[in-house]
């Protein structure tokens, strides 16, 4: 398993990331997708997911959906208008970031 | 493998008794804790429940649900507040200015017909305490009640009972103030407008905790709130 430390920042970014390709998806599953995704590289822990998963609903980018599922209550989320926008933001965001971390850890060669 | 009623409820139980009382919290969790239970089952058929649901609540977080608790506390607390301060705000725009300015020319007409001003505050007074009462009365029967509990709810509770609160203060205000003062129409005018101003944030805050209650039964239809 990689350092999570490194992960830490980008959760909201993959949730929503997850969330614009699944269009909606409850706890548990964004848990279970991201092991599948990163093959068991990244492990989201309940007790980061959860708090940001409230933190982007009570931003207002993601909705909630509540619906009956065997004996329970199941709440899905999903984007809304403003997330699916704050999601390319992010995205944009993280791919500088991405490019940035490149060009630290990998300097091409150069004469000047 | 589908959990059945009682297991569920084991599960329930076991949320409750760590101290998470909320529906709308308790609900994710039971779901999310029955959906690893379910896998582990078509695992593991004969798997305790009750050791597995205490395993997974270690792995949760380092201080179990408390954090969860704390930051779903916050962010519902944060978003009320920025919610209704918007409302508020609405009311110094256009269209809704023209109420604003409706209630307060209303209430200076008002005002402007008692030879007393004195007594015109102590009416405005009235009115707060009738709106305290409401206040108190909407607590009290919600303390006994049955019905199940909502963080978002509970939270606008609390805010119904800052601006309680206010009234009180503003009651107050009006025992402090000199005879003399009341006869400065200035003075009555910065009253009146901060009793306007409190209407306003009363209206707003009443808006928002019904529009979250209707969310709640939209999101919850056989949940009693």
């Amino acid at each position: 398993m990689g350092n999570q430390k490194l992960y830490k920042g980008s959760l909201q970014t993959i949730i929503l990331k997850l969330l614009a390709q699944n269009d909606k998806m409850y706890g548990y599953e964004i848990t279970q997708k991201v092991k599948e995704l990163t093959k068991g590289e990244l492990k989201i822990t309940e007790g980061a997911l959860y708090p940001a998963l409230h933190k982007l609903e009570a931003e207002g980018l993601l909705d909630v959906e509540v619906a009956k599922v065997g004996n329970r209550l199941r709440k899905y989320y999903k984007l809304t208008e403003n997330g699916t926008k704050e999601t390319a933001n992010r995205l944009s965001e993280m791919q500088e970031f991405l490019n940035t971390m490149q060009q630290l850890v990998n300097p091409k060669f150069s004469l000047e | 493998m589908e959990l059945t009623k009682e297991q569920i409820q084991e599960i329930d139980n076991y949320i409750n008794a760590c101290g998470i009382k909320f529906y709308d919290v308790k609900a994710e969790l039971v779901d999310h804790f029955a959906s690893i239970l379910e896998e582990r089952l078509e695992i593991e058929p004969k798997l305790d429940i009750h050791k597995t649901i205490i395993e997974e609540h270690k792995k949760f977080s380092d201080q179990g649900f408390k954090k969860l608790l704390k930051t779903k506390t916050d962010t519902v607390h944060k978003r009320f507040y920025k919610l209704t301060f918007l409302h508020l705000k609405s009311f110094f725009k256009l269209p809704k200015l023209i109420i604003t300015i409706a209630i307060f020319y209303l209430l200076k007409e008002l005002m402007n017909l008692f030879e007393n001003k004195e007594h015109f505050f102590n009416l405005l007074s009235g009115i707060g305490l009738l709106i305290i009462a409401q206040l108190f009365i909407r607590v009290t029967t919600n303390i006994g009640s049955k019905k199940d509990k909502f963080l978002v709810l509970n939270k606008s509770d609390m805010f119904l009972n800052l601006i309680n609160s206010l009234f009180i203060i503003f009651n107050s205000s009006v025992t402090f103030r000199s005879d003399q003062s009341f006869t400065e129409n200035n003075y009555n005018l910065i009253h009146l407008g901060i009793f306007v101003l409190l209407l306003l944030f009363y209206w707003s805050g009443e808006y928002i905790f019904y529009q979250n209650k209707q969310t709640i039964k939209k999101q919850y239809p056989n949940v009693l709130v």
